[in-house]
């Protein structure tokens, strides 16, 4: 049987999403990678981060990579599954 | 003059070359070296400067470990040589250095009192040059060039002088590095803290230089450091080997500096610079606006620029203005002052954009600017103290944003003025 994922509140789940912003721009690669994903550009980067979807969008897009997935689980010494829990918890899904 | 040591206590010349202790005052504290007295560029850097400043200020501290910094959610902005021995190091979480350190004394940072205590500094080296670069609020490049009639001695016994001045009338101390230019100076002085002496002679610079690790250059943190790990290069030496054009792809126009700073040469001058009162930014506009959602994302990007700026000079301002001009070219100023120190764009933006909702009436304005005055030391902002976790936050956003525009920014942001996105709350 499946484990649900544990409940995580917003707050707690936006720092998630911090640490990963963080730590896809510290890597160039990963970086222009997120960029053309996204569709995202430098000029318009700071007014998307203010939209109330960007959280949520990070943790999207790390969800969607998983060995991305994978190594910010390891970066922040935690289990993918604590990551998954704080996308949950910035997109639920439609039967939430 | 004499190439004998002398003496960093008293002043005095050792009779021997060889001598090992002062022979007037019996201090170990000799200074020797064969280009002694043909160095002119020097690095003075305060000891634990905000810790010292303290220290000074009530003696019952002397011996025991101060931290000074934020309450428990802050971080640490300085700490005493005694903290250090217990690992605490700038910049380190507060809860990790009380980790570490828990009977440690920990005391919130007194803007006023270290400016105070600088500007004395300050002051003091401006007797012995006007080539002062201040670097921050507690160290500085001076040029001592041609300075020997003037002081009667080298820059050097000049130098020793002025340690022994600063620690006398001001009551903390200096490290002095003393070298032929400003890369080497910096790392000198760097080299025996605290109340340190160091200098590096044009002879030695190639073979002292070499083993170092690259981390040491000026401008070349973790990310840089990763970078040039990449392509084998960890030393100094490595600098040396690699074909420029391995440097170029791992470093872009850094390069060619670089690998001259690895053979020891930096052709940067000293130069004094005026005090910054503000940092600000301003823009026309082709046709005049009055509306607050044409003004506001306008104010957004104005905001970050100066943001920016404060960030790249390691200055945070406590007090916003806004300019405004109108078809007339009359001028409209409005500040907001006693704010927390910050250098955060969004922080910056917000009592900018209260004022400018005030002065929309109608007016039709055809210049935008904002500043930041009031400075203070970068330390002192932007602090995630007082149970506001959103702060550190903010913090980290800005740095994951300030990195993707370090490096994919120069060209998008020409036209990022007229584009015309919400800005952010």
């Amino acid at each position: 049987m499946n484990t649900p994922l544990k409940r995580m509140n917003r707050d707690e789940a936006e720092n998630v999403a911090v640490s990963a912003f963080a730590f896809i721009t510290s890597d160039e690669e990963r970086m222009g990678r997120f960029l053309a994903v996204s569709g995202l550009r430098p000029d318009t980067i700071r007014s998307a981060a203010s939209e109330p979807g960007f959280f949520a969008g990070i943790l999207d897009y790390v969800a969607s990579d998983e060995p991305l997935l994978m190594a910010l689980a390891k970066e922040l010494d935690t289990k993918p599954e604590h990551i998954m829990a704080a996308h949950w918890a910035l997109s639920p899904s439609e039967f939430e | 003059m004499s190439n004998a040591p002398f003496c960093r206590d008293c002043l005095n010349f050792a009779a021997s070359p060889m001598a090992g202790r002062c022979d007037a005052c019996g201090s170990p504290r000799l200074l020797r070296h064969e280009e002694r007295d043909l160095l002119a560029i020097a690095h003075v850097d305060c000891d634990a400067f905000f810790a010292a400043v303290e220290k000074r200020d009530d003696p019952a501290l002397a011996d025991k470990p101060v931290i000074i910094g934020g309450g428990k959610r802050g971080v640490v902005s300085t700490a005493c040589y005694v903290a250090r021995t217990y690992g605490v190091r700038s910049a380190m979480p507060m809860f990790q250095a009380l980790k570490l350190c828990p009977h440690a004394v920990v005391i919130p940072p007194n803007g006023e009192k270290y400016r105070k205590a600088g500007h004395e500094v300050r002051e003091l080296m401006l007797e012995l040059t006007p080539l002062v670069e201040p670097v921050s609020i507690d160290e500085a490049f001076l040029d001592l060039t041609g300075t020997e009639r003037l002081h009667h001695g080298s820059p050097a016994q000049t130098l020793a002088r002025f340690a022994h001045k600063v620690e006398k009338e001001i009551g903390i101390t200096i490290s002095v590095g003393l070298s032929y230019n400003k890369f080497l100076a910096k790392i000198a002085s760097d080299f025996q803290k605290p109340r340190g002496f160091s200098i590096i002679g044009r002879k030695e610079a190639p073979d002292f230089l070499a083993d170092k690790p690259v981390g040491i250059i000026p401008g070349i943190g973790a990310a840089g450091q990763a970078r040039l790990a990449k392509v084998g290069v960890t030393q100094i030496v490595h600098l040396r080997e690699v074909p420029l054009k391995t440097l170029f792809e791992a470093l872009g126009r850094d390069a060619q500096r670089l690998s001259r700073l690895a053979w020891g040469e930096d052709t940067r001058r000293v130069t004094p610079e005026r005090e910054t009162k503000s940092i600000s930014a301003e823009t026309t506009f082709e046709t005049d606006l009055r509306s607050f959602d044409d003004l506001e994302p306008i104010l957004w990007r104005l905001s970050e620029k100066v943001s920016r700026r404060l960030k790249a000079a390691g200055l945070a301002g406590r007090s916003v203005t806004l300019k405004l001009k109108d078809r007339e070219f009359r001028l409209l100023t409005r500040t907001r002052s006693g704010l927390a120190p910050t250098q955060l764009a969004a922080r910056l933006f917000e009592p900018a954009r209260q004022l400018l909702k005030a002065a929309c009436d109608g007016t039709a304005y055809r210049l935008i600017g904002i500043g930041a005055a009031d400075l203070c030391d970068a330390a002192e902002a932007d602090r995630g103290d007082l149970a506001d976790q959103s702060v550190a936050k903010q913090v980290q956003m800005e740095s994951a944003i300030d990195r993707i525009r370090d490096k994919f920014g120069a060209a998008a942001l020409q036209k990022g003025i007229a584009l015309r996105n919400k800005p952010q709350r």
